[in-house]
Order: structure tokens, then C-alpha cells, then sequence
């Protein structure tokens, strides 16, 4: 990469060189370019030849691995990945430092605060795989993403206490996403069962008492208006008692909320007492439907599936922008101290506001610096690979894939395809070129 | 399947699969493959003379995917299945309070609950053999670590020979993690429950098969996201497209030995 400077400056000096020391200027480059020869150019070659070569490489395929890597899906991914990498990141890590880097120098404490945005930076990028993958986690109990979303949605809709719960007579009791309702419309004077299975023992209150085995409407008045039930937890210790109907020991459910509708508008509502007793009175003979309300049994916000297929690259990004702000910040931090400070002054007595002097005066003026970030962050993200095979579970890397990944999974992760492998990385190397050009070009304007 | 009935309806998901390392989702088809359709279609299947979409494998994948869609049977739901590797879906069921009732494991997962739980082997970790399916005969799937000689002289073989004895099993299999090929190693030399468990099982086996995937190409059997590895992970997130599924291991199967 740097050789063309070093040219330059070479022949800069040429005229003050005798002509016989040609062979000393030669001399003193060989070992140059021994190690170039050996350990770059030599590799480049080999890899480019052994592309053309079978997994075994016994065979000569020609440009079949190439065409594997456009047809394979699996290849096609990797490739549509590292596009949305490349689209997204470079942007961003690059808006996302410009800001830092605007904002740290309004603050009084902008130090403390460059060097926090900086510190991810020094961690590995393994450790802070390793860290994103428990930040990710789906159990809303480990992972942080989806602790900060349960916070909210448990608010917005909180728990009931019985979430998760089955009925265990499904014959008898219809479900409509988390309410229950009675199958078959109850008359006056009938009992409901509501039995239900799956509630972890830590979930029944204290307070619970033994369901009753009977219930006698007459108990509580005319049994011509009233509507009773029960709803319980039907498990016996040891898969005993029978199915739906209430064993010994059996704990009743309370304070559930119940509803009793008549065609469909709701008539009365009531809880359910210490032994999961429910009764209605006062009605008027006739049909009745009893509903359980969802407030219940709604089952908590289970976690997003960050490492899930659909939200892995998502993730990936996120993690990556957050190590990498503090580099970006550091590099436009720096180009924004060498900024004449006039230009910005006299804008604002001009009267431009602050987005007026951000996109027309500062970020015109930090060109070079914004410049540097998008270009070593475009190469940094075409050759990703730690943070994808870190914190992306086995079980989506498929999803998740890059070049890098896929490179290195053909050729080592047991496949052993190596013509499939090299052919990756000449891609890889050809993408990164552009990039590369535009470094050196850099470079030199900067000489 | 009725005991995974019970223990769901007391609260607690019966299945923990460590399902982010897929050698646990092989193992558990290869498990039940062997007790349903019995050592000759197995080894059929190792060679692939019998294609992935045959009627027994068809069944044994059944079999699994009867687990798999009762999707209040996995700790932590499908998600939690496929983000868990073996030491994370292993120690679930000893975890305070439990996250699941049971968990497969081979014998080196002993390590891995003693050291990350407080579970005391033989009291609160059980051991039971993978069950049989229809009265299938005991049968074990097993993988191992081969001793291969570079060198070869007196010495060498000795060494080869001694490391398959009664002698070294008994020195190795204290320290945890191993179990002896050799059925002359007394079961009384392992450490704990677990471990003896494992060795009874493998030494009164009638049937012991060698891993089905560890004798795959590597491309089919054991990369990751793709072959077999890819597509029971791919099962644990769609049971219902098991047919689909059937068919990609077919053709991936077929792709992989033709290959090698």
C-alpha cells in the first residue's frame, strides 16, 4: 500500500545519487521486497491459482468455484450481507462520531465523554462479542436488549399472574388468544370448570386454598339466578387425579377476573376468592357464557430474538457501531480542533443556526477527516468476521453470514474446500481494492 | 412422551436441547433413529444406501418432531433452543429454580453441570438410559477419540495397547469425562452416578453404533448451518416443513458422498 509514496520520494532523490549506486539502491531494497514477494505477493498468487482448483485440489475447475460463490445460497447471503454492511456502517459509525465529536466539544465534561465513547474501542473484539451475545440473549432475565423492552411492555401491559397456563378440559373450555370462555353457553343455576395445567409453583399465590369438589348453586340463593364456577389448577403431584375435574389437594386459582356475558354483553364481573370460587347472582334465568379475562394469564413480553434470522445483521451492526463510534470520534475530533474557528463564528453572527453551520460549514471543512472514517471503516467491514462467528449462535450463522466467514468456514470449518475458499477471498480482495486505491490516493494528496 | 406430559403440565418445560450446537440435535435423531429402526437401517443410513427420505427415517424424524412442535416442551421456547449451546442447554434443569426437567447429554456433560451448578450427581442430576422405543433392544450411540500411532515400533503398540486396557481406564476414568470402551473396566472406578450410568449402559448394550454424523463427509455431517448440522436446526424452527426438510437432507447427503 505504500509503495507508491516511497517511489516518489526515490525519485525525488535520484539526481543526488551517483549513477554506479544503482546497484546500492537495489541492495538496500531486496529485503523489501523479499518479504513483500514472500509473504503478499506470493499468497496473492497461490490463492488466485488454487481458486481454479477442486476442494482436493486435484482437479482443475477453471472459474467453477466462481460461479458456485453467485449460485450457492449460502454464498449469495454472505454476499448480501456484506453489501447491507457495507451500505450501513461506514455511514453510520460516521455520522454517529461527527455527532460525538460536535457534542463533546459543547460539554463542559467533553473529555470524560470522549474517553467513554473511546473505551469499547480498546476492548478485543472478541471480549465485546462475547459480552453482546449475554447483551442479546432472549431470556429477558439475561439479555439487556430485551430487559429494557420488558420494562417497557410490562407497563404498557402487565403480566397476569397464572401466564403460560393450559386448560386442561380443552373440550370444555374455548381459547381465544389469552382469554378462556366457557365452550357451551351455561343456564342459570349450571356450575363452570375452569382446570388448568402449566403454572409454575411459584406463580400460585400463598393465599390459595383447596378448590371445592362440589359446588351447590343452592348455597348461595335461588339457584335459578345464579351462575357458579371454579377455576383451579388441575395437577396432581405425580401426573394423578383425574382430567378436569377437581382432586384432592388441588389448588384453586384466585382473584382471576371474571366476566359473565350474555350474547355477548358483558353482565356482571367478579374475582375469584381463595379456593378459585367464582359465583354470580341476581340474574335473570336464561343463557350465559363465562369469560376469564386475559389480564390473567397474559404471558410476559417473551424477548425479541435478536440472534434470531431476522434480526442478527441488525444486531451485528449495532454492536459494531458501538465499538467503533469512539474511533471515529477520535479521528473527527481531531480534524474538528484544526478547524479555523472564525468560519464558524461569523456564520453564527450571520445568523446561521446550529444544523446550518453543521452541514454547511463544519462538515464541508472536516472533509478529510470524514473521509478517513468512511474509507478504513468500509475496509474493516468488508473483512468482518470476529463479531459475526462470536455473537451469532450456530444455529443462524447461516443467516448471519459474511465473506470473511464463509471464506474461512469452506476452507477450514470442515468442509475443507479450499479451491471454494480461495475463490472467496480473491473476492474479498477485489471488493477491498476500490477501497484501497482511494487510501493510497489519500496518501499521496496528503504527502 | 407421558412423563414430558406431566411435568410440562406442573409448570416446568420437560426438554432443555442445547440446540446452537447442532451435534446435540444429531445426536438426539441419531438416538431415536437407532431404537426405531435398529442397527441395520442405521448403518445403512451411515452409508447413505438408504436415502434421508426413507420411511423409517421419516418416522424417527416424526418421532422428534413430536417433541419439537409442542413448542411449551423446550426451555426458553424455539428461540431459547437455538441461541443455547450443550454446556448452556445442559445445566438448565439444575439451574435454581429449574428451567427444565430433562436435558440429553454424553458423559463428558457431567463436567459441565458439576461446574456451573450446584447440583449434586446422584441426588438431584439423575442418570437414565436413552428410552427404548417399541422394546427396542439397549442400544447406545456413542462417539470417541482415536489413538493413532506415528510411530511404528514395540514401543509404540505397548503404549497403544496399554491405553486400551483395564490398567489405564481405571487411572483416566476417576477424573471424570470418560468412558472405557473396555468391557472388562470395573464400573465401581468412576467418579460419580452419571459417569457409571454411562459406562453400565455402553458395557450392557446390545447394540452400540458409532455417531452417525461424525461418519458423514464433513460437509453433510458436521459444518456448521448446513447438511445436517443446518437443517435439524432448521427442523427445531419449522417442524412443520419436516417433509421439506427430508428432501434438502437428501440432496445435500447425496451432494456430500458424491463428493468425497
Amino acid at each position: 500500500m505504500t509503495s507508491g509514496p516511497k517511489a516518489v520520494g526515490i525519485g525525488r532523490r535520484r539526481p543526488r545519487i551517483a549513477r554506479d549506486s544503482t546497484v546500492a539502491v537495489a541492495i538496500f531494497l531486496l529485503p523489501a521486497i523479499f518479504i513483500l514477494a514472500v509473504f503478499v505477493v506470493y499468497p496473492i498468487g497461490f490463492t488466485v491459482i488454487r481458486s481454479l482448483f477442486s476442494a482436493t485440489g486435484n482437479a482443475f475447475v477453471g472459474l467453477d468455484n466462481y460461479r458456485r460463490i453467485v449460485t450457492q445460497p449460502r454464498t449469495l447471503v454472505a454476499l448480501r450481507n456484506n453489501a447491507i454492511w457495507v451500505m450501513v456502517v461506514p455511514i453510520a459509525v460516521t455520522s454517529v462520531g461527527l455527532v460525538f465529536a460536535v457534542l463533546s466539544e459543547r460539554v463542559s465534561w467533553g473529555l470524560a465523554f470522549r474517553v467513554l465513547i473511546f473505551v469499547p474501542l480498546v476492548v478485543s473484539g472478541l471480549a465485546a462479542g462475547v459480552t453482546f451475545r449475554f447483551v442479546y440473549a432472549h431470556d429477558p432475565d439475561v439479555g439487556l436488549a430485551n430487559a429494557v423492552v420488558r420494562s417497557v411492555t410490562d407497563v404498557l401491559r402487565p403480566p397476569g399472574a397464572y401466564a403460560g397456563a393450559r386448560p386442561s378440559n380443552p373440550e370444555r373450555v374455548a381459547v381465544d388468544g389469552e382469554t378462556f370462555q366457557t365452550a357451551e353457553s351455561l343456564t342459570t343455576g349450571e356450575v363452570a370448570h375452569f382446570g388448568f395445567v402449566a403454572i409454575p409453583s411459584a406463580q400460585i399465590p400463598e393465599s390459595a386454598a383447596a378448590a371445592p369438589h362440589h359446588i351447590d348453586p343452592g348455597d348461595f340463593g335461588d339457584p335459578d339466578s345464579i351462575v357458579a364456577g371454579v377455576v383451579w389448577f388441575d395437577f396432581t403431584r405425580g401426573g394423578g387425579g383425574t382430567r378436569g375435574a377437581v382432586d384432592d389437594g388441588e389448588l384453586g386459582l384466585p382473584d382471576v377476573i371474571v366476566h359473565i356475558e350474555h350474547y355477548g354483553v358483558t353482565v356482571d364481573t367478579t374475582t375469584t376468592d381463595r379456593s378459585g370460587l367464582f359465583v354470580f347472582d341476581g340474574l335473570d334465568p336464561g343463557e350465559y357464557t363465562i369469560v376469564l379475562d386475559e389480564r390473567s394469564f397474559r404471558t410476559p413480553f417473551g424477548g425479541l430474538a435478536w440472534l434470531g434470522p431476522g434480526l442478527i445483521t441488525g444486531a451485528l451492526i449495532a454492536s459494531y457501531i458501538w465499538i467503533n463510534a469512539g474511533f471515529a470520534l477520535i479521528i473527527i475530533g481531531a480534524g474538528l480542533s484544526g478547524i479555523n474557528r472564525d468560519y464558524i463564528d461569523s456564520a453564527r453572527v450571520e445568523g446561521a443556526n446550529e444544523l446550518q453551520i453543521l452541514v454547511r460549514i463544519t462538515i464541508p471543512l472536516l472533509r478529510q477527516a470524514l473521509m478517513v472514517v468512511v474509507v478504513t471503516t468500509t475496509i474493516s467491514v468488508l473483512k468482518i468476521f470476529d463479531l459475526v462467528i462470536v455473537i451469532a449462535p450456530e444455529s443462524v450463522q447461516a443467516d448471519a453470514t459474511v465473506l470473511a466467514l464463509e471464506m474461512w468456514r469452506a476452507s477450514f470449518g470442515g468442509a475443507r474446500d479450499f479451491g471454494l475458499g480461495s475463490a472467496l477471498a480473491i473476492v474479498l480482495f477485489i471488493l477491498i481494492i476500490p477501497a484501497m486505491v482511494l487510501n493510497v490516493r489519500r496518501f499521496r494528496l496528503e504527502d | 412422551m407421558r412423563n414430558a406430559e406431566v411435568i410440562s403440565d406442573y409448570g416446568i418445560p420437560p426438554f432443555s436441547i442445547g440446540g446452537a450446537s447442532a451435534w446435540t440435535l444429531t445426536d438426539w435423531f441419531e438416538n431415536i433413529y437407532l431404537h426405531s429402526a435398529g442397527p441395520e437401517l442405521y448403518d445403512q443410513l451411515t452409508n447413505h444406501e438408504i436415502p434421508w427420505t426413507h420411511p423409517s427415517v421419516r418416522e424417527a424424524m416424526s418421532l422428534f418432531v413430536n417433541i419439537l412442535e409442542r413448542r411449551e416442551w423446550l426451555a426458553g421456547g424455539v428461540a431459547g433452543t437455538l441461541e443455547a449451546t450443550h454446556p448452556d442447554g445442559i445445566v438448565k434443569p439444575f439451574m435454581s429454580p429449574p428451567q427444565a426437567a430433562m436435558a440429553y447429554g454424553a458423559d463428558f456433560s457431567v463436567g459441565a453441570i458439576l461446574d456451573q451448578t450446584d447440583a449434586v450427581v446422584g441426588e438431584t442430576a439423575r442418570f437414565f438410559d436413552f428410552p427404548t422405543i417399541r422394546g427396542s433392544a439397549p442400544s447406545v450411540v456413542g462417539g470417541g477419540d482415536v489413538a493413532v500411532a506415528f510411530t511404528d515400533n514395540d514401543e509404540t503398540r505397548q503404549f497403544i495397547r496399554y491405553l486400551a486396557s483395564p490398567e489405564a481406564a481405571e487411572v483416566w476414568a476417576p477424573l471424570g469425562g470418560y468412558t472405557s470402551p473396555n468391557q472388562q473396566v470395573d464400573p465401581s472406578v468412576y467418579p460419580n452416578e452419571v459417569s457409571r450410568g454411562s459406562a453400565r449402559a455402553l458395557q450392557t448394550a446390545d447394540v452400540f453404533r458409532f455417531d452417525m454424523s461424525d461418519l458423514q463427509p464433513s460437509a453433510f455431517g458436521s459444518t456448521a448451518g448446513q447438511g445436517l448440522f443446518g437443517l435439524l436446526q432448521e427442523l427445531v424452527r419449522n417442524p412443520q416443513n419436516m417433509d421439506a426438510i427430508l428432501e434438502r437432507l437428501e440432496s445435500e447427503a447425496t451432494e456430500a458422498h458424491g463428493r468425497r
